[in-house]
């Protein structure tokens, strides 16, 4: 059964498109990058799947229903976003109750250990915490209210460097320990792009790629070396970066064939990885990069 | 895939109505403070408290012009706009629920609450009745003795109840689409000006003239009517940032 | 084992290099449990499919075998495999990467080999 389905989905806010024709099938229980740059969509696509927002156009279908409205997707799958506004009168202990008593897997000691880790005071305001707790505290409600599907909107966003890597073992822990499908969108990846089974790229309100994350990664290689050694190679795959760095030497990031690889340091070219932020960064880069468009822009003048 | 829970919507109406309770505190907490400073002011202030809109003297004209009672209306007219509000509906939606549940546990909700209200405001009378009687004068109870107080109540829980529901009716127009919601108040007061040629007060003395209980009645019809004009008017709403 | 995820190598070849290296090392023993997918994910803060596809691997080249329900395990000859493969494997791109260095240098055939008998010899 594939958990969460978009066949063909658009979205319109007024004027603006957020969603062109999104079509898009995960299933499993696994962890799921959602990957794109700011304004690509990725925030309303998931608030489409928890039944927060409608589709302007096409169908989408959670657990094979239409989310929109349901009460029985609403308990099975959650949302956690910066801007969650828990009622406001409620302290964060207070708020773990409510959590308690509205989903019924909710497990309020494992969310209390967290804030203890973490160093929330549980007597403390949701309004009262700084952007970094407030996306902690928002994070551990998610990974404690064990619903079936689990979504998180750039979720790591303001958290220090500690708390962020401890959040993200805790989430691969409860993963392990009750596997469930989850979600996670962020267009700032160091240190979880080693949590993901698959990827999917949404660009400019579609999709723009989906598949195993280890063989995206693979996919992706950077090389540099003399230029004329650097085109030779790109001239024969797809390159999605180019630029001379250095007189007569180049620089590419370029995408191989399937099950090709370039063998390291071919032709005096040195070859390296090329982190997953990087490859679907330039995957998503308009024609010609910031290089390109600063040239035309000088040169005009 | 893991199993999927199966909730209810009663599970899911009562969590709404327990939110409101636990979690909206204010709501239940600014009744309570309004009625303490009406009491306050039935008790050392003077008795021309003559401030409340129209409804409001139309129907407690006849029992008194207790500040309470028009602290109370006055609640019952701002509370509801809170909670048919945007930020409540995003907050509603962190917790399972569909729209529909969401609206009948805010209706349930504001239904015991005017009731707890209305039964207060009357538990006032009758104290500031015993607190006149301490002198040592005879305790006259007003016309009617214990039906007085039995219509007082019966009135002014229907009197709230239709303005907590028309005022949660017209918050959750608002908060779909600004544009309807004023659409609609145009079209009121177009109504009564073309069908009616009367003043709406007059109107409503109309509607509302008669024994309690009936009034009661109505007031209730009335307000179920509102209450299920907001689940229709919410039934789509999305719920945005 | 330190998982590097900048170093350029797939981490599930990371995974694998590593039980290699704890075989040859003794760290595991013939028929003895390895680690579980989990475990390793859990270890190196990564994907537990992502783990698998490490100890899958080494099930491919025979260095483990599977046991239904209880886990992998480490092969008979598993040592024999590894050896054989790295000898012909990553010796022979280390050897290739020295060859290619030396020539930037301007070092002759001789002077390799003479560095690499003095390395030998260095040795024992």
């Amino acid at each position: 059964m594939t958990e969460v389905e978009f066949k063909n989905v658009t979205k319109k806010y007024g004027r603006t498109k957020a969603l062109s024709g999104l079509t898009l099938n995960l299933s499993g229980n696994k962890i799921i990058g959602i990957l794109g740059r700011n304004g690509a969509g990725k925030s309303t696509a998931l608030q489409i799947a928890a039944g927060l927002l409608k589709p302007s156009g096409g169908t989408v279908a959670v657990f094979g229903e239409n989310p929109f409205n349901s009460l029985r997707i609403s308990a099975n799958a959650i949302l956690i976003h910066e801007g969650m506004a828990f009622p406001p009168s409620l302290r964060l202990g207070a708020i773990l109750d409510e959590m308690k008593r509205a989903y019924p897997r909710f497990d309020i000691k494992l969310a209390l250990s967290l804030l203890e880790h973490f160093g929330i005071p549980d007597h403390a305001f949701h309004v009262q915490l700084s952007k970094g707790m407030k996306n902690t505290f928002n994070m551990i409600t998610g990974l404690a209210a064990r619903t079936p599907l689990l979504m998180f909107d750039e979720p790591l966003n303001g958290m220090d460097a500690g708390v962020r890597s401890d959040i993200l073992r805790v989430l691969l822990k409860e993963f392990i320990a009750q596997p469930r499908m989850i979600l996670l969108s962020g267009h700032q990846l160091e240190g979880v792009e080693d949590l993901f089974e698959e990827v999917a790229i949404i660009h400019e309100g579609r999709l723009l790629h989906h598949g195993n994350a280890d063989e995206f990664k693979e996919r992706f290689v950077r090389i540099s070396g003399p230029g004329t050694e650097v085109r030779r190679v790109v001239s024969r795959v797809r390159a999605l970066e180019l630029r001379d760095t250095l007189p007569g030497m180049a620089e590419a990031l370029i995408e191989l064939p399937d099950g090709q690889t370039l063998p390291e340091s071919a032709g005096g070219l040195s070859v390296s990885a090329v982190p997953l932020n990087d490859a679907y960064i330039a995957l998503t880069r308009r024609k010609g990069g910031i290089d390109r468009v600063y040239a035309d822009a000088t040169d005009g003048r | 895939m893991s199993m999927l829970t199966q909730p209810t919507a009663g599970e899911a109406v009562r969590n709404q109505f327990a939110r409101n309770l636990y979690g909206r505190s204010g709501i239940l907490g600014s009744l309570l403070a309004l009625q303490v400073i009406g009491v306050a002011i039935a008790f050392f202030g003077s008795n021309g408290f003559g401030t409340a809109d129209g409804q409001v003297s139309i129907n407690v004209v006849d029992y008194s012009a207790n500040p309470v009672i028009g602290l109370t209306l006055l609640w019952a007219l701002i509370a509801p706009l809170y909670l048919s509000g945007r930020d409540s509906l995003r907050s509603d939606f962190i917790f399972p629920g569909s729209r529909a549940t969401r609206h009948i546990g805010n209706s349930l909700y504001f239904a015991a609450l005017v009731l707890a209200g209305s039964l207060t405001t009357t538990l006032a009378f009758m104290a500031s009745v015993l607190f006149a009687a301490i002198p040592g004068e005879p305790l006259i109870l007003p016309g009617g003795g214990v039906g007085y107080y039995v219509s007082l109540f019966v009135v002014l829980s229907g009197c709230c109840l239709l303005v907590a529901s028309g005022s949660y009716f017209a918050g959750t127009l608002f908060s779909v689409s600004r544009f309807a919601a004023f659409a609609l108040f145009a079209l009121v007061l177009v109504f009564f000006r073309l069908l009616a040629n009367v003043d709406p007060p007059a109107i409503l003395v109309g509607i509302f003239k008669g024994p309690a209980a009936l009034f009661f009645l109505k007031t209730l019809l009335g307000a179920v009517l509102f209450f299920i004009g907001a689940i229709i008017a919410g039934s789509r709403q999305e719920v945005k940032e | 084992m330190p998982i590097n995820p900048d170093s350029g190598i797939p981490i599930y070849l990371q995974i694998a290099d590593w039980i290699e290296d704890g075989i040859l090392t003794g760290l595991f023993r013939e028929d003895e449990k390895v680690y579980s997918q989990y475990q390793l994910a859990e270890q190196y803060s990564i994907n537990p499919a992502t783990a698998a596809k490490g100890l899958s691997l080494l099930s491919d080249r025979g260095v483990l075998y599977k046991k239904r329900g209880l886990g992998m395990f480490v092969s008979q000859d598993a040592r024999r495999i590894i050896f054989s493969r790295r000898k012909s494997s990553v010796l022979q791109k280390k050897i290739r990467d020295t060859v290619v260095e030396a020539r930037l240098l301007g070092l002759t055939e001789d002077e390799l080999v003479d560095l690499l008998r003095k390395e030998m010899g260095g040795d024992h």
